[in-house]
C-alpha cells in the first residue's frame, strides 16, 4: 500500500504533500443497567491527501484508493487557490520507509466477543450490585485496531498498526431527586489485558457514586488546593499544554511575544514534559502523522518557558526544531499541533507535607474534564475533601477549578513526590477532533488562591 | 430530480435487508449515507486551507430473537458478506425489546434541499470568507482573526424489513468568524457563526462581522463580576446549552433506567408558568429538522414541558417497547430541535430592568458537571457585568454554578425575541451562584 501511496503523490504538482490511508476494525459492547444496550462492529476505511503550493494549503479527503489520483490532483488544486507567498516546511528527518507492526502481550483479535461480553457483563454486575443505592450502571468496552499507510513528499514512507482498548465503567446512584455520577476506566495500546481484573475498580466506582450522594457541594470561592494525581495531570494538559501548541502561536504576533521562549512561568521546582516516544502509553507513536519522529520535549524546565509543540509549518515557520506533534483522529482529518503524553515531573516533597500546610482547603481528586480558552482554564474534578488544619475532612462533590494560567502557574507552591501517569479512555478535543488518544500525568500538586465555582 | 448514486443505494439498502431476514433475522434496518463539502479556513486574517470532503457509510441493523446488533462499513460492494456479520453478531448481541419495525406512515415534508447551496461555488465560499474576516478587521490590524465558510450535500437511503424505503437529500452551509484580542496575558475570544439548508440572507459575512465587532467593544472596558447570587441573562446560543439538561432528564431511556431526576414528575410542575419547551421538527431549512426518526417512526410537533408542568418523554422504538409506551420520533430518546416559547418582554427591557446582573455569553467547561442532576457549572468565557440596566464591562476569572431544575422553578423569563436560526429567547436566571478571582 505504502508504494502505490508514494507512485501518487510522485504525480503532486505542489512544494510538498503527503496522503495518509486508514483502515480501522473495531468492536464496542456497552451495558447500561441490567442489559447489554449497544453491540457494534465497524470495518471503514479513510483517508486524506494533503498539499502546500506557495504557502497555502488544500486537502482531499476520501475512503477508498480507488481515485487517488484525482485527489491527488483536487488537493494540489485547493492549494493552488490559496497560496500567494513561499512554502516553509522544517527540514526535520523524515520516517524511513518501514513497518511498525503491532506487538500485543495479549492481542484482542484473538479473543471471542462472547468473552469480551461476559468481561463487561461481570463488571457491570458488579457496578449494580455491590454497593447499595446504585441506581444504574455504565459498563463498556471498545477495541479498534488501525492500520495506517502514510507517504510524503519528503519521502518519508510507513504503515503502523495502531491497536487500542478502552475499558469503561460507570454508576449513577441517587438519593431522592440527587442523582450522582462516577466514572472511570483503563485503556491501553499494549494489551487486551489492560481491561481484565478491574473488579476492584468497578467497586470503587459504584462506592464513590453512592458516597457523593451523601457529600455536600463544594463551597464557592478563591480555595488552596491540593490536586490528586490524576487531576493535576488534566491540569498539565488543559492549563498548559494546549498554551504549549505552536498552532495558537505561529502567525500570532502578540502571542508569540507572550510566549517567548526563558519566560518564567512559575517555580523552580516546576517541569512540564510531553513525550510522544515514552512506552507504554496513549499518546506513543514512532512518527507523527507528518512522518517526524516523536520525542521528549519539556515544555517548562526549572519553572521556565524551555519549548513548544510543533508540526512541520510551525517549526519552520518559529525557527524551531520540529518536535513530532502533528496527530490527527479520524482517517479523514488533517493534522493539527497536538500533545502526546503530557506531565509534570516529580518534586521532592510528600503528598503529606502538602496537605499539613494548609489550614483551610480543598483536596480535588479525579478528573471528570477540563477546557481552555489560552490564558483561562477550567477543569473538573470528580470529588474531593476539605481540608481543615491540615487534616482530610468530609467529602464534597461539585468542584469545578478556574484560573488564570500565568497566575495559577506561578501559585504552585507544592509538587509531590510521587509522579502517575494516567492511562484512561477517552482523550483530547481540539478542532473538531475528538477523542485523540493521550496520556497525561503529574504528582499531587498544591495551589494557592484557586477559584472555584461552588453554590 | 433522478440520482442515479441513490437509485443504486435504495437497491443496496433493500438487498441487504432482504440477506439478513433471508439469514434468519426477524427483523433488519439498512442505511447509507454519502456525503460531499468543500470549505474554506482563514488564519491570521489570510486564506490559509480550502478542502474537499467526500464520505460514504452503509450500517445495517439486526434483530433476532430478542437480540440486536449493528455493523457499519463503507465500502457497500459486498452486502451479504456484511447481512452475514450483522446477523452472526446478533446473535450475542445487545437486548432488543421489539421483534419488528413499525410499518411505514405518512410524514411531514419540510424543505432542506437548496439547489443554490448544493451550487455554491469554492470562489463564494473564500469571498464570504475574506468579506467576514475584512469586516473584523476594521475594528484593528492588531487582532488575530480567523474564518472558516463551508457548504455540503448529503444524500441518504433507508430501508426496513417492515416495508420502509426513504430517501433524503439536503445541503447546508456554514458561515463563521471569530477574533482574538490580546493584551498582555489578557485574552478576549469572540465571534460568531451560522448554518442552514438554504442559501438565502443569513449567509451574510457583514453579519458575522458586526456580531463580532459588539463584543469586541463591549468588552473594551472590564469590570469586577458580581458575586453571590446572582441574576444572570443568557443570549438564545447560551440558552439553548443552559437548557441542555432538561433533554437529558425528558429521554426515556433515562427515565427507565432511573438516571432521570424527573423520572416522577410526569404532570408536575417543575418550572413557573412562564417555561413552555417544545421539540419542532419541522421547521423549513433548519439543519437540525427531521421527518421522521431512525426506524421510520414519523417526527411530530412535541410539548416536553407546558407552562412549567413536565408533559410527555421522549421514546425510540426500543425504548417505547421496553417502557410499554408510544415510539414518540424521538431517535436515541432525544429531541429533533428543541425550542423554548418566548416571553413578553423584549430582552433589552429584561436587561434594563436589572439593577444588578451577569450577561453570560459562552461558558467553558460546561458540559463537565453532573448535567444528569441539573447541575450547571463553568467559567463564563465571555461574559458582562450589568449595572442599573447597562452592560458596564467584562468580567473574567469567573465562575457560575446553579440547578437548573432551582433555577427554572424559582425567577425564570423568557423574551419575546427569538433568534431567528436557533428559535430560542434570551433567558433570565434569578439565584445563580458567582464567584469570582477578580
Amino acid at each position: 500500500m505504502r508504494d502505490r501511496l508514494a507512485d501518487a503523490l510522485s504525480r503532486a504538482k505542489a512544494d510538498y504533500a503527503e496522503v495518509r490511508f486508514s483502515i480501522d476494525d473495531s468492536t464496542s459492547v456497552m451495558y447500561r443497567g441490567p442489559e447489554p444496550e449497544q453491540v457494534r462492529s465497524a470495518r471503514l476505511s479513510g483517508g486524506v491527501v494533503r498539499a502546500c503550493v506557495r504557502g497555502g494549503w488544500g486537502s482531499s479527503n476520501f475512503d477508498s484508493l480507488d481515485d487517488l489520483d484525482h485527489h491527488v490532483r483536487e488537493a494540489c488544486e485547493c492549494a493552488g487557490l490559496v497560496g500567494t507567498t513561499a512554502t516553509q516546511i522544517a527540514d526535520a528527518p523524515v520516517a524511513p520507509p518501514s513497518e511498525h507492526r503491532a506487538a500485543l502481550l495479549r492481542d484482542f483479535r484473538g479473543i471471542a466477543v462472547t468473552e469480551k461480553i461476559a468481561l463487561v457483563a461481570a463488571y457491570n454486575d458488579i457496578l449494580l450490585r455491590s454497593v447499595p443505592g446504585v441506581e444504574t450502571s455504565f459498563a463498556g468496552y471498545s477495541e479498534v485496531f488501525r492500520t495506517v499507510a502514510f507517504a510524503s513528499s519528503r519521502g518519508a514512507s510507513f504503515l503502523e498498526e495502531r491497536p487500542r482498548v478502552d475499558l469503561f465503567l460507570g454508576a449513577v446512584a441517587r438519593d431522592g431527586s440527587l442523582v450522582q455520577q462516577c466514572f472511570d476506566g483503563r485503556a491501553s495500546l499494549q494489551t487486551y489485558d489492560a481491561a481484565v481484573g478491574l473488579e476492584a475498580l468497578a467497586e470503587e466506582v459504584a462506592r464513590r457514586a453512592v458516597a457523593l450522594t451523601k457529600a455536600p457541594p463544594c463551597p464557592g470561592g478563591t480555595h488552596t488546593a491540593v490536586l490528586d494525581n490524576r487531576l493535576a495531570g488534566v491540569f498539565a494538559h488543559e492549563a498548559f499544554g494546549h498554551m504549549s501548541e505552536a498552532d495558537f502561536i505561529y502567525e500570532n504576533p502578540q502571542m508569540r511575544e507572550l510566549m517567548v521562549l526563558g519566560r518564567e512561568m512559575g517555580g523552580p521546582e516546576l517541569n512540564i514534559v510531553d513525550d510522544g516516544s515514552m512506552p507504554d502509553a496513549q499518546g506513543t507513536h514512532p512518527f507523527d502523522d507528518e512522518g517526524t519522529a516523536t520525542g521528549k520535549t519539556y515544555l517548562i524546565r526549572n519553572g521556565l518557558l524551555a519549548g513548544r509543540l510543533h508540526s512541520l509549518e510551525t517549526a519552520a515557520k518559529m525557527g524551531e526544531p520540529a518536535t513530532g506533534n502533528a496527530r490527527a483522529v479520524r482517517q479523514s482529518d488533517r493534522p493539527l499541533v497536538r500533545m502526546t503524553n503530557t506531565y509534570i515531573e516529580a518534586g521532592t516533597a510528600t503528598v503529606q507535607e502538602l496537605i499539613a500546610g494548609i489550614d483551610k482547603g480543598i483536596y480535588a481528586c479525579d478528573a471528570l474534564g477540563g477546557q481552555t480558552m489560552m490564558e483561562q482554564f477550567t477543569f473538573s474534578a470528580g470529588y474531593g475533601y476539605r481540608i481543615e488544619n491540615g487534616l482530610l475532612g468530609e467529602m464534597v462533590r461539585d468542584i469545578v477549578l478556574t484560573g488564570n494560567l500565568f497566575q495559577t502557574l506561578h501559585a504552585i507552591d507544592g509538587i509531590a513526590d510521587d509522579l502517575v501517569i494516567t492511562n484512561g479512555p477517552g482523550g483530547c478535543g481540539k478542532g473538531g477532533q475528538a477523542p485523540l488518544p493521550v496520556s497525561f500525568g503529574s504528582p499531587h500538586i498544591r495551589i494557592r488562591d484557586v477559584v472555584i465555582g461552588g453554590r | 430530480m433522478r440520482r442515479p448514486m441513490l437509485d443504486r443505494m435504495a437497491d443496496a439498502v433493500q438487498q441487504a435487508v432482504e440477506e439478513a431476514t433471508r439469514l434468519g433475522a426477524q427483523a433488519a434496518k439498512a442505511r447509507f449515507a454519502q456525503t460531499e463539502a468543500i470549505s474554506c479556513e482563514f488564519e491570521a486574517g489570510v486564506l490559509k486551507a480550502t478542502t474537499s470532503e467526500q464520505g460514504r457509510a452503509l450500517s445495517l441493523e439486526v434483530i433476532r430473537d430478542g437480540k440486536r446488533a449493528t455493523v457499519t462499513c463503507n465500502d457497500p460492494g459486498d452486502v451479504p458478506a456484511l447481512a452475514a456479520r450483522a446477523v452472526a453478531l446478533a446473535e450475542i448481541g445487545a437486548s432488543a425489546h421489539c421483534s419488528a419495525y413499525p410499518e411505514p406512515s405518512t410524514c411531514a415534508q419540510i424543505l432542506r434541499h437548496c439547489p443554490e447551496t448544493a451550487a455554491l461555488p469554492r470562489e463564494r465560499l473564500i469571498e464570504a470568507g475574506r468579506a467576514a474576516v475584512e469586516g473584523i478587521r476594521a475594528y484593528s490590524d492588531e487582532l488575530y482573526i480567523g474564518a472558516e465558510v463551508s457548504r455540503s450535500e448529503a444524500e441518504a437511503v433507508i430501508a426496513h424489513s417492515s416495508g420502509l424505503l426513504h430517501r433524503t437529500t439536503t445541503t447546508n452551509w456554514n458561515l463563521g468568524g471569530y477574533a482574538q484580542k490580546t493584551d498582555g496575558t489578557d485574552m478576549l475570544f469572540c465571534g460568531a457563526g451560522r448554518q442552514w439548508r438554504r442559501l438565502n440572507s443569513f449567509f451574510d459575512p457583514d453579519w458575522v462581522a458586526r456580531e463580532t465587532l459588539h463584543d469586541l467593544r463591549l468588552a473594551e472596558r472590564t469590570a469586577p463580576a458580581p458575586t453571590g447570587l446572582v441574576t444572570i441573562l443568557a443570549p438564545p446560543e447560551a440558552a439553548a446549552m443552559l437548557l441542555a439538561p432538561l433533554a437529558m432528564a425528558c429521554s426515556g431511556r433515562s427515565v427507565l433506567k432511573g438516571e432521570s431526576p424527573l423520572r416522577d414528575k410526569l404532570g408536575a410542575k417543575i418550572g413557573s408558568p412562564s417555561l413552555t419547551i417544545i421539540d419542532a421538527p419541522h421547521v423549513d431549512w433548519a439543519p437540525d429538522s427531521a421527518v421522521m426518526d431512525d426506524c421510520g417512526v414519523p417526527t411530530r410537533p412535541f410539548t416536553m414541558v407546558d407552562r412549567g408542568v413536565l408533559r410527555a418523554f421522549m421514546y425510540d422504538v426500543d425504548t417505547a417497547a421496553m417502557a410499554g409506551a408510544k415510539p414518540t420520533g424521538h431517535t436515541g430518546c432525544g429531541p429533533v430541535r428543541m425550542q423554548m416559547q418566548p416571553g413578553t418582554r423584549t430582552s433589552a427591557e429584561m436587561r434594563r430592568g436589572l439593577a444588578e446582573g451577569l450577561i453570560v455569553k459562552n461558558l467553558m467547561g460546561f458540559g463537565q458537571s453532573n448535567l444528569m442532576n441539573g447541575d450547571i457549572a463553568g467559567n463564563v468565557a465571555l461574559g458582562y457585568r450589568v449595572e442599573k440596566g447597562e452592560t458596564v464591562g467584562r468580567v473574567k476569572n469567573t465562575m457560575v454554578a446553579a440547578n437548573l431544575y432551582d433555577l427554572l422553578d424559582g425567577g425564570f423569563e423568557a423574551s419575546s425575541d427569538v433568534d431567528p436560526l436557533r428559535g430560542w429567547p434570551w433567558i433570565l436566571l434569578e439565584g445563580v451562584s458567582v464567584s469570582s478571582g477578580g
